[in-house]
């Protein structure tokens, strides 16, 4: 009797055994095709994965253009590296007269050139100009920033609805200025010589 | 949290009012009403939906430098599927669930036809991504099914926002970081220093004095 029960007892290990190690290679069995499939991808880990590779194409990118960049110009806490190894083709094309007439028309509004001074110091909501500029009517502010739009000097957030002054709208806005003070320079140049 | 095998749900909703699901200083996803829509679930949770029918997507891809803003606004009007995972909002007060008026409208036949359709769109999706998912509690991700068969991303959680499209790839952090890759160049704004890399030069800016 005892010698049944021990073989028993025996069986049951053997089995409790046997069905532990099926388990075991069930879950070995999983894991392979999984890795096989490609299956699990965890999304932050391909996030960040991701987001490696765009850094490092960006960093091999700046690296490759200092490179070719010789010429360092630093003024006013800028630095403007240019490349000197081939001649740029914006700077000897000829630019198409009919942008450069649009881009100076929408220039040429006295509101228009005071919009994109209210933008220099950041981005504005609309009510923010009409409190800044109270002798512009809502309706011409409006088509005065279209047209600012339209000519790439300013642009509007979706989403917020701030408009903000682009690259081109402060390049345009500095050389406005930067005419009519030498301009005022050479007039009062003239007025020193008695002309 | 652990991965989860996610699989639609086999009821499909219409969605009976216009929904924003997501909405942060930079970007406003929509979907709109008539929509169908079905819940994508992990044991008894509900980790997100997948939508047919119309929706719209505005990033403000707009990088603010000490020289000016760069970038405009990208606006995409959606007629291809969906997807919207993670933080989901609870939209299942808008939902009623969708008749066969609503699915013919959608260019099905049966819910049979619908729910295979739907099955195969996300299946393509888990096989591009994942069939398990591990989000963040706090994220939200959303997939544009696009014009070349593939997906356009968008992750948003908290104050970061990374958009990823064949031709663009955005990121912007705690409004002071931003990246933006497209064919016009590469720009890198961070706390106010800019590098800009165009097709003929490279502009590196800062406002420190």
């Amino acid at each position: 009797m005892s010698e049944d029960k021990d073989l028993k007892d025996e069986m049951k290990k053997l089995k409790e055994e046997l069905q532990g190690l099926k388990e075991q290679l069930r879950e070995m069995s999983e894991g392979l095709e999984h890795k096989r499939k490609g299956i699990y991808i965890d999304v932050n880990e391909k996030l960040s994965d991701y987001l490696g590779d765009v850094m490092e194409g960006v960093a091999e990118g700046i690296r490759g253009e200092l490179k070719r960049s010789i010429f360092i110009s630093p003024h006013h806490g800028e630095i403007k590296i240019i490349s000197e190894e081939k001649e740029r083709p914006e700077e000897t094309a000829r630019t198409d007269p009919a942008q450069a007439a649009a881009i100076m028309s929408a220039l040429g509004h006295e509101h228009r050139l005071k919009v994109l001074d209210e933008l220099m110091s950041g981005g504005k909501y609309i009510s923010e100009l009409q409190n800044s500029l109270p002798e512009i009517t809502s309706s011409t502010l409006s088509s005065h920033l279209d047209i600012l739009q339209e000519a790439g000097l300013v642009v509007q957030e979706r989403v917020r609805g701030r408009y903000l002054i682009t690259i081109p709208g402060r390049m345009a806005y500095k050389m406005a200025n930067a005419i009519t003070k030498q301009r005022d320079k050479q007039i009062e140049q003239r007025a020193d010589l008695g002309e | 949290m652990t991965p989860k095998r996610a699989k639609l749900g086999n009821e499909p909703s219409k969605l009976t009012k216009d929904l924003v699901l997501l909405q942060n200083e930079k970007c406003i996803v929509k979907a709109f009403a008539g929509d169908l829509t079905l819940p994508i679930l992990a044991d008894d949770a509900t980790l997100g939906y997948i939508f047919f029918g119309k929706g719209r997507f505005t990033l403000d891809a707009i990088v603010e430098t000490p020289e000016g803003a760069v970038g405009k606004p990208l606006v995409k009007d959606l007629d291809t599927p969906f997807i919207m995972l993670g933080k989901v909002c609870n939209i299942a007060n808008d939902l009623t669930p969708a008749t066969v008026h609503d699915i013919s409208n959608m260019g099905c036949r049966n819910s049979e036809e619908f729910l295979a359709k739907a099955n195969e769109v996300f299946s393509r999706f888990s096989l591009d991504y994942h069939t398990r998912f591990n989000f963040e509690e706090d994220s939200q991700v959303f997939a544009f099914a696009n014009e070349h068969d593939k997906w356009d991303m968008l992750i948003s959680k908290e104050d970061k926002l990374v958009y990823m499209s064949k031709d663009k790839v955005y990121i912007s952090k705690d409004k002071a970081e931003s990246v933006d890759i497209s064919p016009a160049g590469v720009l890198v704004a961070e706390r106010g220093k800019t590098i800009v890399i165009g097709k003929n030069n490279i502009l590196i800016d800062s406002d420190d004095e």
